[in-house]
């Protein structure tokens, strides 16, 4: 991959040639098709938004229809209260527990993707292959083990801490692999002229490796924070169905006896943390020039 | 590899080695030591199939034995090791078993009964059943044998309780709805009974006004928790927890100084009697009279529920002097005014039930009384014969509490226990582990005069010296790895506990139990935990010494291998923080990953539940069960078509939509689809999957409407089997979310490739298939992988929007372990079958793959 780098530099210069894509009615038929992807992939968000904004009844008679200025005001007093209501309770929780697991998890597998990188000692092959075997296993795998080690060997059932712990501990193989495989890519020079400087681990670690690797590090980030943050199996399995946001959310609705409205405002109340990961992954991620270094 | 190596080094290797032997020998010898000395409560002992444990079993003679019961003998066990001493094959009182045309033994638990008594000289076991049947055993310590059957009644009577003062022998039994006390000799029960006695409890609920109290007949629907006879008194524990004390020596309720029998026939007239008295309550009258013992009275209320009372002659010629004073027009109110100042027959029929009132100083309550519990209803107890006291749970603060008999025996009727009892403050457990002991979570260990008391989470084991009632103290506390169900003591207080009863479906339907027993001894598990790390310890230490060893031994024998052990001494040396730091990542790693994995493949080939938490190997029985499960192919099914679809969408849509977004010419256009494409992604997982399950596939939702527009009917798109997989296999149209990747791979493609494309006349379609693709490949690979592992795990999507017809191998795994049986081995099993499914379909890629990396990177 570096070779087609260093040649795309080399020979970088604006192409005057015409491709066939770029004749006007092709152009036409790709842009009515990227945007009718685009707006149906909208179609989640637009009825969550919406019908949080309307009345039982009026979902229940037109999901599509727009909230209506007369009754807009009565009916966002009332979903939004009665979806606080539901999960106020344990909404900072859930987000603090999901940022406090996401940073636990990347900065792990950051600090083992670095030893595993850039030191050099005798086992490192074996500790590596005793790193990669586990993506082998998928983690559902374990859990029947899991659940009893956690709630009554280590006795952390109902707690945020056992419930952390073995995400935290058993999800660190991802991150390093993913890391790994960037740290590897950055220019030994610098390293070797911070060694010559008298850095040590520690400020290599903090002033070069995660500067240098820090779209791929807040990739892992948003990503874990979405994924702790979603969790619902492991959640259900440790904490029952009454600590975090899903599991109260699908609790909720999994009631007969649910209000449209008031669902889709938990729906919009449970979103905001996720709009600031998504603002972070438009920032960097946008050019999706990430994926140049993903692999397996 | 030629470092130098000199003798000295050499004699330092050999030196090391021996070092390392004795070390080696040492530590394998501390091993053992306590391999042999912990305590392992893991070893559960099978004590048989379909064998039920007989209640009463801790207050023998012997003490060290109790009794089992299977299909067709009872086997006495020792109950210190569980070993079995004995059978007593129930074929020996099979004939009398068979003159019941009932089956005795149809596999309900508290069926049997069995108590030892013993009248000074003799010791007996007295075996009864819920048909009446008592038999009399008498026991060498080895050996049971049928001294004598007696059969109560033809009906059938449930037999609750059976105690013993002296020679005489009291068995607590239900007629129809109520409560009798029969009084046998103890040494000669087949002459019969010799007193009986319904047993009658005072109605605190009633009105008391001038003096009159209403006592009515002892409802069985109050559960019994105990029944004692001591001394002159018996006393009966409700499941309500009430005390209700009655006299043993039966005689019925003295009314105005008259000992009155219950047990006369009621002649023809006083039906007539009672039916005109109730009139207007009763539709119907029966009269039923049966033998010359008793007579029963079923009287059908008005709301069609039944009431059954029984009602002696105690006011037979009162009532008869009443209707033959009285008008025939007049009776009833006639009756009633006779009876007034007296006594009277009332019913209370809002509440379906008939009490008798009688005069307060007609009754002695103080030998017919119930002890009210008060607010905190009694949860168990026990009498202690030594201490002459009770012990009683409540159901509300975790203390045990003691009541002298002395104060019941003075208590009058409806004083509360809670005045007279003394709350033991040694003996609590905390505020989350209330008592939860119905029936046999309390047990009093006659030998030693110990009380065993269990907690709520029915684990924890508490053994409490009662000797001294000034100073009660807590022994031990002991927490067993599993529910227990039933314990035994002897005089050392080692406790037999047995495990919960556990009921397994065989894989032909048929419902077959099994027991577990285990021993606990105090003084060892006291330093189980010190015990058990040292054994770990020293075992770990052992294994390494013989590593070491090893390693040294073969380095005096060979220089290269010296000089290995040389490199990596000198690396270990250097590298001391990193493999400090690393050891942290691997023990985190093989707590989280490694154990649980390993783990779980092993479990899957035992019977493991959260009942019942101990490796019971059953011969690939998940295994069998699973495959025999007629869900279970059409779950893989389902689980390869959703991995088809699922390759399929996550890479296909996003790909194209990816390559479209690359063609774009106006690059700000596609700069603002790939900003607003993050948008969509604010919605949690969960929360959209129930926006397909309720907003677009449901009853309301968004298809439905549409539906209803254009004068359809309605769909139910997840339930109905026709519709349910593909609309799951629709949700999340239109699949382009995960374009990112690809577009980055394509982005990341040098323009001259195309360029090449473009003058070797490549149209849009061939330079997609001949350039784009191959070039991306590793994401590809990426994505592929990823949705491979992803789909054969996700159990959200069937769980949360899918039907019966939609399951997966996965999902029912979740069910399996979520479930209230909790199945640990079977979800292991599924785990292990889905393992295996995903080892074999991805370790070839990836062992491709890291092979690339480490070359690469190494």
């Amino acid at each position: 991959m570096e070779n087609n780098m260093t040649s795309t530099q080399m020979l970088k210069k604006k192409s005057t040639l015409r491709m066939p894509h770029e004749k006007a009615g092709v152009q036409a038929v790709i842009i009515t098709v990227v945007i009718f992807c685009t707006v149906f992939s909208f179609l989640p968000l637009f009825l969550t938004v919406v019908n949080a904004l309307k009345t039982h009844g009026q979902v229940q008679t037109n999901a599509f229809s727009l909230p209506q200025l007369a009754t807009i005001g009565e009916a966002v007093k009332g979903n939004f209260s009665a979806a606080w209501k539901e999960i106020g309770p344990y909404y900072f929780s859930t987000i603090l527990v999901a940022l406090v697991g996401a940073v636990g998890k990347v900065l792990i597998s950051a600090v083992l993707a670095y030893i595993l990188t850039f030191k050099n000692f005798y086992f490192k092959d074996f500790i590596f292959l005793l790193f990669i075997a586990v993506l082998l296993v998928p983690s559902i795998i374990g859990y029947p083990i899991l659940v009893p080690f956690v709630r009554d060997t280590l006795r952390l059932g109902d707690t945020y801490f056992g419930y952390l712990l073995p995400m935290v501990g058993g999800g660190q193989v991802t991150g390093m692999f993913l890391f790994r495989t960037f740290f590897s890519q950055q220019p030994k020079s610098l390293y070797e002229s911070a060694s010559l400087d008298g850095a040590n681990d520690v400020t290599m670690f903090s002033m070069i490796t995660v500067p240098l690797a820090l779209p791929i590090i807040l990739y892992h980030f948003v990503g874990s924070f979405a994924g702790i943050y979603n969790e619902y199996l492991w959640a259900s399995l440790i904490l029952g169905n009454n600590m975090t946001l899903m599991n109260i959310m699908y609790s909720v609705v999994d009631n007969s006896k649910i209000k449209y409205g008031e669902v889709y405002a938990m729906y919009l109340i449970s979103s905001v943390p996720l709009i600031f990961t998504s603002i972070i992954s438009m920032k960097y991620f946008k050019s999706g020039e990430f994926a140049a270094g993903l692999k397996l | 590899m030629n470092f130098n190596i000199t003798n000295k080094d050499r004699k330092r290797a050999k030196n090391t080695c021996i070092l390392m032997a004795v070390l080696f020998a040492v530590f394998a010898v501390l091993s053992a030591v306590f391999i042999f000395l912990t305590p392992n409560k893991q070893t559960v002992k099978a004590l048989g199939e379909n064998r039920e444990l007989i209640k009463s079993q801790a207050d023998g003679a012997t003490g060290e034995d109790y009794f089992m019961l299977s299909d067709n003998a009872i086997y006495r066990y020792d109950a210190f090791e569980n070993e079995l001493i004995s059978t007593f094959p129930l074929s020996t009182i099979g004939d009398l078993m068979q003159k019941n045309s009932e089956t005795l033994l149809d596999g309900s638990l508290y069926k049997w009964g069995m108590k030892c008594v013993s009248d000074g000289t003799q010791t007996y076991y007295v075996l009864y059943d819920v048909n009446g049947n008592l038999f009399k055993l008498t026991d060498d310590g080895k050996n049971l044998a049928l001294t004598e059957d007696y059969s109560i009644s033809k009906d059938k009577r449930e037999i609750k309780g059976c105690d013993n003062v002296g020679g005489d022998l009291y068995i607590l039994l239900t007629e129809n709805s109520r409560f009798r006390v029969n009084k046998y000799a103890l040494n000669d029960v087949a002459s019969g009974v010799k007193a009986s006695k319904t047993l009658w409890e005072i109605n605190d609920e009633a009105e008391e006004e001038d003096g009159v109290i209403a006592i009515k007949p002892m409802n069985t629907s109050t559960g019994i928790l105990a029944f004692y006879a001591t001394g002159d008194m018996l006393y009966v524990v409700t499941g309500g927890g009430n005390v209700v004390k009655v006299s043993s020596a039966l005689a019925d309720c003295v009314v105005n100084g008259e000992s009155i029998d219950y047990f006369s026939i009621i002649e023809g007239d006083y039906a007539v009697l009672y039916e005109e008295y109730y009139a207007g309550y009763f539709r119907e009258l029966l009269l039923e009279a049966e033998q010359d013992t008793y007579t029963q009275v079923q009287i059908e209320t008005a709301d069609k529920q039944t009431l059954v009372s029984y009602y002696g002659n105690l006011f037979a010629d009162k009532l008869k002097k009443a209707q033959s004073d009285a008008d025939t027009a007049a009776k009833s109110a006639a009756a009633r005014d006779a009876e007034k100042n007296n006594k009277k027959w009332c019913d209370d029929y809002k509440r379906n039930r008939a009490e008798l009132y009688v005069k307060e100083d007609y009754v002695d309550t103080s030998y017919y009384a119930t002890l009210i519990s008060g607010e905190n209803s009694v949860s168990g107890i026990v009498y202690s014969k030594k201490s002459e006291a009770f012990y009683y749970t409540n159901d509300a603060d975790g203390y045990l509490y003691s009541v002298e008999k002395s104060e019941v025996d003075n208590a009058d009727h409806g004083e509360y226990l809670s005045n007279i009892d003394v709350k033991i403050e040694a003996v609590k457990c905390g505020d989350d582990q209330k008592f939860y002991n119905f029936g046999n979570g309390l047990s009093i260990n006659e030998f030693a005069n110990t009380l065993y008391m269990r907690f709520n989470n029915e684990q924890v084991v508490s053994i409490v010296d009662i000797n001294d009632k000034a100073n009660y103290s807590v022994i031990h506390t002991f927490e067993g790895d599993f529910d227990i169900y039933s314990f035994i003591g002897d005089k050392d207080n080692a406790v037999t506990h047995v495990l919960r009863q556990v009921s397994k479906v065989g894989l032909d339907g048929a419902r077959s139990t099994e027991l577990y027993a285990s021993t606990y001894n105090p003084a060892l598990f006291a330093k189980k935990t010190l015990i058990k790390t040292m054994m770990i310890v020293c075992l770990a230490l052992t294994a390494v010494s013989l590593g070491v060893c090893l390693w040294f031994f073969a380095a005096t024998k060979s220089d290269a291998v010296l000089s290995k052990v040389q490199i990596i001494q000198r690396d270990f040396k250097k590298n001391k923080y990193v493999y400090l730091a690393l050891v942290g990542f691997v023990a985190l790693l093989i707590m989280f990953c490694y154990y649980e994995a390993i783990g779980a493949i092993s479990m899957s080939f035992f019977d493991y539940t959260r009942e019942k938490p101990a490796w019971i190997w059953n011969n690939f029985g998940n295994y069998l069960r699973i495959f025999n499960q007629p869900n279970f192919w059409l779950s893989v099914r389902n689980m390869l078509f959703f991995l088809v679809t699922d390759l399929f969408f996550c890479i296909v849509p996003p790909l194209i939509f990816a390559f479209l977004l690359v063609l774009i010419r106006n690059k700000k256009l596609s700069g603002w689809i790939r900003s607003l494409m993050f948008i969509p992604g604010i919605i949690p997982s969960i929360a959209t999957m129930l926006i397909w399950r309720i907003g677009i596939y449901g009853d309301d939702g968004v298809l439905n409407q549409l539906i209803g527009f254009f004068g359809g009917e309605k769909i139910s798109f997840l339930y109905n089997t026709d519709y349910a997989m593909g609309s799951l296999i629709f949700m999340g149209f239109p699949f382009v979310g995960g374009y990112l990747i690809f577009y980055g791979g394509m982005m990341n493609i040098p323009e001259e490739y195309h360029e090449a494309g473009r003058l070797e006349g490549l149209g849009v379609i061939k330079r997609l298939l001949m350039i784009d693709i191959p070039l991306i490949m590793p994401q590809i690979k990426y994505i592929f992988i990823m949705t491979f592992i992803e789909s054969v795990q996700n159990y959200a999507r069937t769980f949360i929007l899918g039907s019966s017809g939609t399951v997966t191998v996965v999902e029912s795994m979740y069910r399996i372990m979520m479930g209230t049986q909790a199945d640990y081995g079977m979800a292991s099993a599924y785990a292990t079958i889905i393992f295996a499914f995903l080892f074999v379909a991805v370790a070839t890629n990836f062992k491709m793959q890291t092979k690339e990396t480490m070359g690469e990177d190494l």
